[in-house]
């Protein structure tokens, strides 16, 4: 719950500034807030129970085809292809192209789910890849068609100085709706557990 | 020494044959008229109603000396009882029978069960759960498979998927030991049946798709602490090729071959591990055993023959060290793993006894080997191939088409066959009546697309992008034929449509059984090729099948049905593939077993002892 | 070697017998066009300015068929100088397709956004080794080099040693260099291929067949193991945090995405080109390669401190 709260606080801190939803900009920053709140998204909770934090954060490259180009690219460089097979269709690992993600298909469970591995053999990207290239790899797998949208898309804030013209606008009201929400689905989910 | 050994050995078989309620009957392995003339030695000569190890004696047969099911009975097999153990991996191992019980090794998580063959609907005995790490299930390249357990010495051995081996007390499930040979992380995985000779327990490790390096470890069967490992890559030191070894070609003799052969240290993750099957002949003294691929599988990124991958080893079990070696795919551009069973036979040739190995390799090619020095008797295509043009017999090195090399960057269209080549790991049998080896087989051809590949610690270390499709002359998935080992010669065949991923039972009445992928589990005349019966099961089949005498004196043929592995990478998306399974069926003339009589009036109360409501452990 | 140190991309001065004949022919074609220009020139000033008799007089038509021979004469020696320049050309074209000797050795060049991966080939694998950025070649000896391209088309040009090659992915070209005299030569992609497609220099090194060798056994022994206890620690950040994209052969890793550092201190330039390779650009290169090469593949790792100094002290020890 703690947890939680202070993913909700630094949500809120995050402040209105939008990635570039354009060419990737040269100064991307690999934050640690945007780390930080992903941290605080609890692992291994099934999907559905995920809480609305996890579902609620988007990714900060939506809708940007350079982003899911290279995320392609890091998909095959980075051997994830020879484990869950090209185009995301499945093989030693998930395939990731369908509506069966086994830890949640929101943008930020998929960052999850590569920042820190999964206990059947996914190894765990955080340490060797930075947050805008796991990023990248979730916009790759969300353009695989199979990835849930957020349900009220928030973009993790990576710094961008330059306001999006793609991406959805997020202001300031619409942060505390979400830390209202999300603390509502806290509690729900600490009664539920 | 050897002599001495031999002694021991010829003992042991004469007490286990005293032992034994059921000798072996005269003349069961007698050749038929008509036969080619190739016999085996059916050592350790275990009682003909059992099957203590995978491949049911050490020259790797799985023939069986029951003939009580035969070509004019086998058409009345039916279901006697079925067995689920709810695991959704493929099953890729044989059941074994010791002394009146049955011993089953599951998939991950690798759960090892005992049941009472005397009792109806064989109950279980016991239940050991190992809890091997499920961070393996990702590791490992083809399904979490397991190949199977031996029985040794009151013992029940087996690996588990996380890299460990362990042996239970066959007759309670408590462990005995339990030693780990490597870190999943990495990639190293154990998939293969433990093989045991005299005290000495031989494992490998699987990953040559990780970048793993190849490595045949001893372990004792008593406390499981190491004796020696035997790498496939690295220097002699490490590779054991010492003052013992005799190169079979001049191209296989030289200094520190296992890293001559590379660029510079990539051997070290170079692959060429064993996770296929150990065959071991007592007068020789000599294990024989396979390498898979090199890694990367892209062989652009490794110029060089790449020894000792997708090779074969004759090594001393005591002390490993290697008697010789000979690759059968140097520089192994396509994923042709050496791996696949090395049947030992024996036959007269040019007025000669010979010993002889034969090795029907992923490359297509069907190896006669002389089993003392490593030289090609023969070696003539099995199936339709077209990456070789033949074999050198000065060298023994296939010529190869360049028409079919791999590029980094460019699709190679129709390269026959696939990477999991004409025949993988699925063990072919012998039967010394008929001299013929049987063997289910596939043609499947790729389209090969290169691409380099990184190489970072627990993952795929791989680089090969495939396309598949059905070839060859019949365009089918699956074949299973018989084999003239002295001829290089197809006797007979029969096409399927499925793949053919079974492996094969022979036996005393002439029956060779096999079965597909899509769930057909078939008897087959061993002489003629005829399709005697036929039954179709839960699941696709690439378990083995076996056959045993109950304690009721009556013989069983017992297979699980539990499709997976690499026939569900390479045709699982094909219409009318079936769905995973974990079943064993055994069957019997007209379905008969202990209890069976007509209503439950035989089960009521003769459950297990204690009751089995849920899993034990 | 004056012309080549004041304009390194020259392409008037050559030093080897793929570029050479190209030169010759340029300058002879150069100096034809000029005669023949200046031929025409003159004829057409003479025309203008002769003026013919008698501008009063009756104009009395010249007879029919009149001058032509002089049309002949003209085609005549037009098409002389144009099948000379053709067989020239034809010639020159046959000489650099392929070298006179058997080539010393096969490199294989891979253009990649936005630098060069080199593949030292062999029959014998312990030869086999790869590198980046610098072709090695050894004075006087033609050495086979095969070209291809990993992501888009670039091309691959050292303009004093032979003419452009095309990176195309999927194909492999071929050319060949040789250099008659030592030096640094250095070359450039000449197709453009993307934002930094201006930092993408290649340089091809040609020493004395004793130097070439001993770089090439330098190049191909792996990396020792670092000794002092910051260089170890750089060894732990960089496997971490590197090791993906990079091969340091020795350290048990190999990325291929970006070029193999293994011997990352023998080479003159990092990022191909971009910066001199000295600690303080090293330094800011794995600091922010951002800032230098934007949208170059190579991402800020984001290291504290300590952590860069450590792998900085790491990556000096591969030389």
């Amino acid at each position: 719950m703690r947890a939680m709260l202070a993913l909700v606080v630094s949500l809120a801190l995050a402040g209105c500034q939008r990635p570039s939803g354009g060419a990737a900009s040269p100064t991307l920053p690999t934050d640690a807030p945007a780390e930080a709140q992903l941290h605080a998204i609890p692992l291994g909770v099934p999907p559905g129970q995920a809480g609305a934090l996890g579902e609620q954060i988007g990714n900060p490259y939506e809708g940007d085809a350079v982003a899911v180009a290279d995320g392609k690219a890091l998909f095959s460089s980075m051997n994830c292809v020879y484990c869950h097979g090209a185009g995301g269709s499945g093989l030693i690992g998930p395939a990731l192209n369908g509506r069966g993600w086994r830890y949640g298909g929101a943008p930020a469970q998929l960052y999850n789910s590569i920042h820190d591995g999964r206990p059947q053999g996914m190894p765990a990207w955080g340490s060797r890849l930075p947050p805008d290239q796991i990023w990248k790899l979730v916009a790759y797998l969300e353009s695989l068609g199979g990835a849930s949208s957020p349900a009220t898309p928030k973009m993790v804030d990576l710094g961008g100085p330059e306001p999006s013209t793609t991406g959805p606008q997020v202001n300031a009201q619409s942060q505390t709706d979400t830390a209202n929400q999300a603390r509502v689905a806290g509690n729900a989910h600490a009664r539920g557990g | 020494m050897r002599a001495g050994l031999a002694i021991v050995f010829a003992f042991a078989a004469l007490v286990a044959c005293g032992r034994a309620s059921h000798r072996t009957p005269p003349g069961a392995s007698a050749p038929l008229p008509g036969a080619t003339g190739a016999s085996a030695n059916l050592a350790p000569n275990d009682p003909p109603g059992e099957w203590r190890r995978q491949a049911r004696d050490y020259a790797n047969t799985r023939f069986s000396p029951l003939d009580r099911i035969n070509t004019t009975n086998v058409s009345r097999l039916k279901v006697a009882w079925t067995f689920s153990d709810s695991t959704p991996f493929g099953h890729e191992a044989a059941p074994l029978v010791v002394g009146g019980t049955m011993f089953i090794v599951t998939p991950f998580p690798n759960v090892a069960y005992a049941l009472d063959l005397a009792k109806p609907g064989a109950p279980i005995k016991w239940t050991y759960q190992p809890h091997p790490a499920p961070i393996a299930i990702g590791k490992a390249c083809c399904d979490a498979v397991n190949r199977g357990p031996t029985w040794a010495d009151g013992k029940l051995v087996f690996s588990l998927l996380d890299g460990e081996a362990m042996a239970l007390d066959a007759a309670t499930g408590k462990p005995v030991w339990r030693v780990r040979l490597g870190d999943p992380a990495t990639g190293m995985t154990i998939t293969m049946s433990p093989f045991v000779v005299g005290k000495t327990v031989l494992v490998g490790d699987s990953g040559g798709e990780m970048g793993v390096r190849g490595v045949l470890t001893a372990l004792d069967l008593e406390t499981g602490k190491e004796l020696w490992r035997g790498y496939s890559t690295g220097s002699d030191a490490d590779v054991k090729i010492g003052s013992y070894y005799r190169a079979p070609y001049p191209w296989l003799a030289g200094k520190d071959l296992g890293v001559s052969s590379w660029p510079s240290g990539a051997w070290a993750r170079g692959g060429g591990t064993v996770w296929g099957w150990v065959s071991y002949d007592p007068a020789l003294n000599l294990i024989y055993y396979g390498t898979s691929n090199p890694s990367p599988r892209v062989p652009a990124q490794r110029l060089g023959d790449n020894l000792w991958a997708s090779a074969v080893f004759a090594r001393d079990p005591r002390t490993g060290a290697a008697k010789w070696a000979f690759q059968f795919t140097p520089h192994d551009e396509w994923d042709y793993d050496g791996v696949n069973e090395n049947i030992l036979i024996d036959a007269t040739l040019g007025g000669r006894l010979r010993r002889l190995l034969v090795h029907l390799d992923r490359n297509g090619f069907g190896y006669t080997l002389d089993r003392t020095t490593g030289r090609i008797v023969l070696a003539k295509p099995f199936a339709d191939i077209n990456w070789a043009t033949g074999i050198d017999p000065a060298t023994g090195r296939p010529i190869v088409n360049p028409a079919k090399e791999a590029i980094v960057g460019e699709e190679v269209q129709d390269i026959c066959p696939t990477h999991i080549g004409s025949k993988d790991w699925q063990p072919s049998a012998f039967s010394p009546r008929t001299g013929l080896v049987y063997a289910d087989i596939f043609n499947i051809c790729m389209d090969l697309t290169d691409h380099r590949v990184a190489y970072i610690p627990g993952t795929p270390y791989d680089g090969m992008e495939l396309k598949f499709h059905s070839g060859g002359h019949t365009n089918r998935w699956g074949e299973f034929i018989a084999w003239n080992p002295l001829t290089g010669r197809r006797v007979w065949s029969i096409p399927e449509n499925f793949m053919t991923m079974s492996g094969v039972l022979a036996t005393a009445g002439d029956l060779v059984f096999y079965g597909t992928t899509d769930g057909w589990f078939r008897a087959v005349d061993a002489r003629t090729g005829k399709v005697l019966w036929s039954q179709k099961l839960g699941s696709g089949i690439t378990a083995q099948p076996m056959t045993y005498l109950g304690p009721d004196g009556r013989q069983y043929i017992a297979i699980i049905a539990g499709v997976g592995g690499v026939a569900s990478q390479v045709m699982g998306a094909k219409n009318g593939f079936p769905p995973r399974g974990g079943t064993l069926y055994v069957f019997s003339i007209d379905g008969l077993s202990p209890g069976s009589v007509a209503g439950m009036a035989e089960t009521q109360g003769a459950g297990a002892p204690g009751g089995h409501y849920g899993a034990p452990d | 070697m004056s012309a080549l140190t004041r304009t390194p991309m020259t392409y008037l001065a050559t030093a080897g017998p793929h570029a050479d004949p190209a030169t010759a022919l340029t300058w002879g074609l150069l100096w034809l066009s000029v005669f023949v220009t200046v031929v025409v020139g003159g004829l057409v000033l003479a025309g203008v300015l002769v003026r013919r008799a008698r501008p009063g007089a009756s104009p009395a038509l010249a007879p029919e068929g009149g001058g032509t021979a002089w049309i002949t004469i003209g085609l005549a020696l037009t098409g002389l100088a144009l099948a000379a320049s053709l067989f020239w050309t034809l010639d020159v074209l046959a000489e650099v397709n392929s070298p006179r000797a058997a080539p010393a050795l096969t490199v294989q060049v891979v253009g990649h956004q936005w630098w060069w991966e080199v593949h030292y080939l062999s029959k014998d694998p312990a030869q086999v080794f790869d590198t980046a950025n610098e072709i090695h070649i050894p004075v006087g000896q033609p050495v086979l080099v095969e070209v291809t391209g990993a992501d888009v088309i670039h091309s691959f040009w050292i303009p004093a040693l032979a003419g452009k090659t095309d990176t195309i992915p999927g194909r492999m070209n071929l050319t060949w260099l040789q250099a008659d005299k030592a030096g640094v030569y250095r070359g450039q992609c000449t197709e453009y291929c993307g934002a930094q497609h201006a930092h993408m220099a290649v340089f091809a090194i040609a020493d004395s067949p004793a130097r070439f060798t001993a770089w090439r056994a330098a190049q191909i022994a792996p990396a020792p193991a670092p000794a002092t206890a910051q260089a170890k620690a750089g060894e732990v950040v960089f496997l971490a945090r590197c090791a993906v994209c990079h091969t340091v052969r020795g350290a048990g890793v190999g990325g291929v995405a970006g070029p193999d550092l293994t011997h990352l201190m023998s080479r003159r330039t990092l990022a191909a080109g971009a910066l001199p390779n000295d600690p303080g650009s090293l330094g800011g290169w794995v600091a922010d390669p951002q800032a230098i090469k934007p949208e170059a593949k190579m991402p800020a790792a984001n290291l504290s401190g300590p952590e860069l100094q450590a792998l900085l002290a790491y990556l000096e020890t591969l030389t």
